[in-house]
């Protein structure tokens, strides 16, 4: 009787949480669906200009301007986009874990500093270390240009000021509503000085790259992109010059590369968490139909004890 | 008159996507025309309206803050806020 009573209460308790899944992955899928479709223009709007900052990177001479200007990247700033909410699978253990190799493979200098968005990345650096110079939370649920502003103001100003000498940033890339990728990008200063077309290498091994990632986005959802990289390298003249648009293209740029990041980031956050509660609801189904089994079972054998119980009193009474 | 591809787009969305035979663009410098097969330019804008033209039809885009990239096939417009004056 007492194991009945168990049964039942774990199996009600196990679907009303399966029930709260369940609305989670749902919740998560939604919004989604509505940030989903920022993600192409914010990206198609940084790749552009990332494009025409390589390429005036690429015919300036590197000391012609202080963004190009490749520096001894003795103070490194990382920037970390993770999300505010937990309960989305790995998500922010994989972004947080590429993040900390990078430290890791800086070696920890002391002097190599964090920069950190969303209130799980920011408790982990608190917690970890290195603690995060500059912290942003409260990540707005729609895209937010303002925020993207802000934190590039931020940088830019660390950079001028000589706190920092290279910027990275680290943030999931939106593959698909199934699935998205850790990936590093390097900010600051602009590579590609070397007259390299529009390569693009940095010094730490593990970043991105391009050919790669067309790639991967290519097998999910059947689109290529059309007109990418190592098109023909144009000459562009520059209205009034070169080092006059760079001055005011590469903060546009910066803010665009952030909020494309907040937004694949955000996307991606969402994708884990709508994967993460469908996992969930299926395993208390599983779960459900175990301990529905075994309940089954245990009251079928109370009732046959019950019977042979009933038969032995009435052969004794025979 | 060789037609080529317009896109004006913000961070947001892509504002207007067409093909144009024509585009006047409010260069931070001034204004100027953009017609097929444009030398390769790319400039800073000022706040102001794009004019774009196709067969005799003409569409008109109030923007701020932002650039444009001129090659030979396709104009890229980027900037903060576009705003599409219906008619």
């Amino acid at each position: 009787m007492e194991e009945l009573r168990d049964l039942r209460r774990r199996i009600r308790s196990v679907r009303s949480t399966q029930q709260i899944t369940r609305a989670m992955s749902l919740v998560a899928s939604t919004r989604l669906r509505r940030i989903e479709r920022f993600v192409e223009p914010a990206r198609t709007y940084a790749e552009t200009l990332r494009r025409i900052v390589l390429d005036i990177a690429a015919r300036t001479p590197p000391w012609a301007h202080p963004l190009l200007k490749p520096k001894e990247a003795v103070t490194r700033a990382y920037l970390v986009i993770t999300s505010d909410r937990g309960l989305a699978g790995g998500y922010n253990a994989e972004i947080l874990r590429r993040a900390t190799d990078l430290l890791g493979a800086a070696n920890l200098i002391p002097g190599h500093v964090v920069v950190v968005a969303g209130r799980k990345g920011r408790d982990f650096f608190r917690r970890r270390g290195p603690r995060p110079v500059r912290e942003y939370v409260h990540l707005p649920d729609t895209p937010d240009e303002a925020l993207a502003r802000h934190i590039s103001e931020g940088l830019l100003a660390d950079y001028f000021e000589g706190r920092i000498d290279s910027v990275h940033m680290v943030f999931a890339r939106f593959v698909s509503r199934g699935s998205y990728q850790p990936d590093v990008v390097q900010l600051l200063p602009v590579e590609g000085a070397q007259h390299a077309g529009y390569q693009d290498q940095t010094r730490i091994p593990v970043t991105h790259n391009e050919g790669d990632r067309n790639e991967v986005i290519g097998r999910n959802n059947g689109t290529r992109d059309r007109e990418r990289p190592n098109g023909p390298h144009l000459p562009f003249t520059y209205e009034p010059s070169p080092e006059s648009v760079l001055d005011r293209l590469f903060p546009h740029y910066l803010v665009s590369a952030v909020y494309a990041a907040l937004v694949e980031a955000k996307a991606s956050e969402l994708a884990a968490r709508t994967i993460a509660m469908d996992s969930a609801t299926d395993n208390a189904g599983e779960l459900i139909e175990r301990l529905t089994l075994t309940y089954n079972r245990a009251r079928q054998a109370e009732i046959t004890q019950e019977i042979s119980e009933i038969a032995t009193g009435a052969e004794s009474l025979r | 008159m060789s037609d080529f591809a317009l896109r004006i787009l913000t961070r947001q969305e892509t504002v207007l996507a067409t093909r144009v035979t024509s585009v006047l663009i409010p260069g931070s410098e001034g204004d100027f025309q953009v017609l097929g097969n444009h030398a390769p330019i790319v400039s800073a804008l000022r706040p102001g309206r794009i004019v774009a033209a196709c067969n005799g039809e003409q569409k008109d885009v109030e923007v701020t803050g932002g650039f444009v990239v001129v090659t030979p096939d396709h104009v890229d417009v980027l900037v903060d806020l576009a705003d599409l004056t219906p008619g």
